[in-house]
């Protein structure tokens, strides 16, 4: 038998603080190396005079998820759960060396000891919206693992821009990582940034990276000025809620044009913002808190560049939305301020060519990454398509030969920039198309072979801790 | 007593992906697959196929009517193994000898096969299965002829749309193209620096060309490219030209609806 202690983690000077563990797994289960049995919220206490105190943004939502270096059996110490908010709301100060657990069987080579810490830390849409409770529970428009492991290097970080087929690669069915924590040897970091604001296309992130105050500026005079007039404009109809059929009970809970202006206003902020491309982290390691320079890869994918594209007619401002987010998540005053202020930006296969070879060169000189760009999958069982001058004037815009004629340019991008590209179309069709039948939600199994091909081309290109 | 079917005559000019979908497919002489007709006789049974089959050296090398190719002479022929394309007869056919209603073509002569070509006299040859030849056959070989590659891309499509309008012209028939599935199982690149010809890059270029050619002429793609994704290539594949026996099924279930969707068995030819 061995005893599962606490890791060493330090916030120096400030001190740590942690919730109750809420386990994850029950005594007597076989769990395997890097397997998760404990998950604790910690906060970073204590008074920080220089400036904003490190991770002062994802403050709310920073947890620490327990796990052995190797497989065993475990026997919980149940006291160190406190469970209900206990185990939400911070209870005591981090206890390295705390024996929080022991194993069954014998410890042939002294490996089980300290368990090893995966930090999760959310940067939330709303700092003021509450979601805690599972692992990275809430919406963030970032989130991020950090994972010291055995290693002693620099951190290697990757960063997801991509669109929901990246957010199940990277995040995993736990939305915590925990398939890279497996996986990578550390120390390592992975971080998604969310698309359900803007669509992260190559246009939309060249824009961003090279974009000044004054163009920051005029993107959100524009923004408050349709806001403004949103507001100041509203007549009575607007508050459905107070009308006299409500007086006695309404369905009527929601104030509608309000998810247009947080919409808008969310958008800006990621605008304005700072490029997530650029953006340097701060880690909780053992050692303190510790700065990584911007991302080493950004995993983007093709998928993104087909959203439809919109050019602010003032500004010039680009964004990206998926279509399928109109209507049901984007309301009726959003659709009615692109119509009138934003013109449709069409892009072809050779603009986004043009786009994501100049993004390449501009993050390749700002910060070294590498772009790992996701292909499209061009088969599907419903698109059978044999005869194609059926298509008519369509025929370039049909799935088949959209997706390979975009593939066919990423693969030649990949000779003359810093991109590598993942092919996914070929994945899918090695394990059938069945597993990815929409061409975008992927079952797990096939998510699982796209994780190790973008695995493979960290290993390849050298990031540290993959 | 039989009962009268009617007769589909198909032209196949390929190689194994043409032959063992639509005719048969043995593997150490075992029989895998029966060819189209074992699915005819479930959603057709009044009809029956009747198939030529002609190896094809190279789509591209195939003789317009009028043309007349340089061709290798009779006693190099008889000096060289020559496999499944017999040196004499590799730059001739005999599609436009004969009426057919249906001709079926496949672009993997023209996406894989590397010819060489004779030095002094420029005819073009494919030493087939060259690796089974004995060394004073190699020596020959090199001796008379250099290396000449495989066709570009855009001169294969270009010669393939002659083929089709000539075929359309003098046969009246229907024509089914072949493409082919580029993904090897467990092979994967990341980036093409210094692959610029991989097999997998070429076979996606001449698809593609290979459906805006079908946008333009009207002719029919049989997409072995999207039957293998669909199944699975790790479950349909054996190697870049080998597809089981379920994945031969596959494709001679497609061609037989493309002949349904093009109107084939409403019209029968002859009398069985």
């Amino acid at each position: 038998m061995s005893e599962l202690r606490m890791p060493g983690l330090s916030a120096s000077p400030l001190s740590l603080r942690r919730s109750g563990l809420r386990w994850l797994r029950r005594s007597g289960d076989s769990v395997a190396a890097r397997e998760p049995i404990a998950v604790c919220y910690v906060r970073l206490a204590g008074s920080y005079g220089k400036g904003p105190p490190p991770l002062g943004e994802e403050q709310n939502d920073l947890q620490v998820v327990l796990a052995p270096r190797q497989g065993c059996t475990i026997r919980l110490r149940e006291a160190f759960s406190k469970g209900g908010y206990q185990d939400v709301v911070e209870v005591g100060d981090w206890d390295e060396g705390a024996v929080l657990a022991s194993t069954e069987g014998t410890d042939e080579d002294g490996q089980a000891g300290e368990l090893l810490p995966l930090v999760l830390a959310g940067r939330r849409g709303f700092e003021n919206g509450e979601g805690r409770g599972a692992l990275l529970a809430g919406w963030h428009e970032k989130v991020r693992g950090s994972w010291e492991g055995d290693g002693a290097g620099p951190f290697g970080t990757v960063l997801a821009l991509g669109t929901c087929e990246q957010t199940a690669v990277f995040r995993g069915d736990d939305m915590a990582f925990l398939s890279w924590f497996e996986r990578a040897p550390g120390p390592a970091q992975v971080i998604a940034v969310s698309d359900e604001r803007c669509v992260h296309s190559s246009a939309v992130l060249l824009q961003h990276l090279r974009r000044t105050p004054a163009e920051a500026q005029a993107i959100s005079r524009a923004v408050h000025g349709w806001i403004g007039e949103r507001i100041m404009g509203a007549d009575l109809d607007a508050f459905p809620a107070f009308a006299p059929d409500a007086a006695h009970g309404t369905l009527r809970g929601r104030w509608p044009p309000g998810q247009d202006l947080l919409f808008a206003l969310h958008l800006m902020a990621e605008a304005v913002g700072t490029s997530p491309i650029l953006e340097r982290s701060e880690l909780l390691t053992r050692r303190g808190v510790v700065e990584a320079g911007p991302p080493d890869a950004i995993a983007l994918t093709l998928g993104s560049e087909g959203a439809p594209h919109f050019c602010h007619r003032e500004t010039g401002w680009i964004i990206a939305m998926h279509g399928f987010r109109f209507g049901p998540f984007i309301g009726p005053g959003v659709m009615e301020w692109l119509r009138r202020d934003f013109d449709r930006l069409p892009r072809s296969i050779a603009d986004i060519e043009r786009d994501l070879a100049a993004l390449s060169d501009e993050v390749a000189a700002r910060t070294g990454a590498t772009l790992l760009v996701q292909n499209l999958i061009s088969s599907s069982a419903t698109d059978r398509i044999s005869n194609y001058s059926w298509l008519g004037d369509g025929f370039g815009d049909s799935v088949p030969v959209y997706s390979n004629e975009a593939n066919l340019m990423l693969s030649g991008l990949t000779r003359n920039h810093r991109i590598s590209m993942i092919d996914s179309d070929a994945l899918a069709a090695e394990f059938g198309v069945r597993h990815c039948a929409d061409r975008f939600h992927a079952s797990g199994s096939l998510l699982e072979a796209q994780r190790a091909e973008y695995h493979r081309a960290l290993r390849d290109c050298r990031v540290p801790g993959f | 007593m039989s009962a009268t079917r009617q007769v589909l005559r198909i032209f196949a000019k390929g190689n194994v992906d043409v032959r063992d979908s639509l005719m048969w497919s043995r593997v150490g002489g075992v029989l895998q697959w029966n060819g189209i007709n074992e699915v005819l006789r479930v959603a057709h049974p009044g009809m029956l196929v009747k198939i030529r089959h002609e190896t094809c050296t190279r789509l591209d090398l195939i003789p317009l009517p009028g043309e007349k190719p340089l061709v290798p002479p009779a006693e190099f022929a008889r000096r060289l193994p020559s496999g499944a394309h017999p040196i004499e007869r590799q730059m001739q056919t005999a599609l436009f000898d004969a009426p057919a209603d249906v001709v079926v073509l496949s672009l993997q002569s023209a996406a894989t096969n590397p010819l060489v070509r004779h030095r002094r006299d420029g005819w073009l040859m494919l030493p087939d299965d060259i690796a089974s030849w004995d060394p004073e056959s190699r020596a020959y070989l090199e001796q008379e002829c250099e290396y000449a590659g495989l066709v570009p891309v855009d001169t294969a499509l270009a010669r393939l749309e002659k083929l089709i309008l000539a075929i359309e012209e003098r046969l009246g028939a229907q024509v089914l193209v072949y493409n082919l599935s580029p993904v090897t199982p467990g092979e994967r690149l990341h980036c093409w620096l210094g692959a610029e010809d991989s097999l997998d890059l070429r076979v996606r270029r001449f698809n593609l060309g290979l459906a805006e050619l079908s946008s333009r002429l009207g002719f029919s793609i049989v997409d072995v490219e999207r039957i293998v994704a669909c199944a699975g290539a790790d479950r349909l594949k054996v190697d870049l030209y080998h597809l089981t026996a379920e994945g031969w099924r596959l494709v001679a279930e497609e061609v037989v609806r493309i002949l349904e969707e093009r109107g084939c068995f409403d019209r029968g030819t002859e009398g069985a």
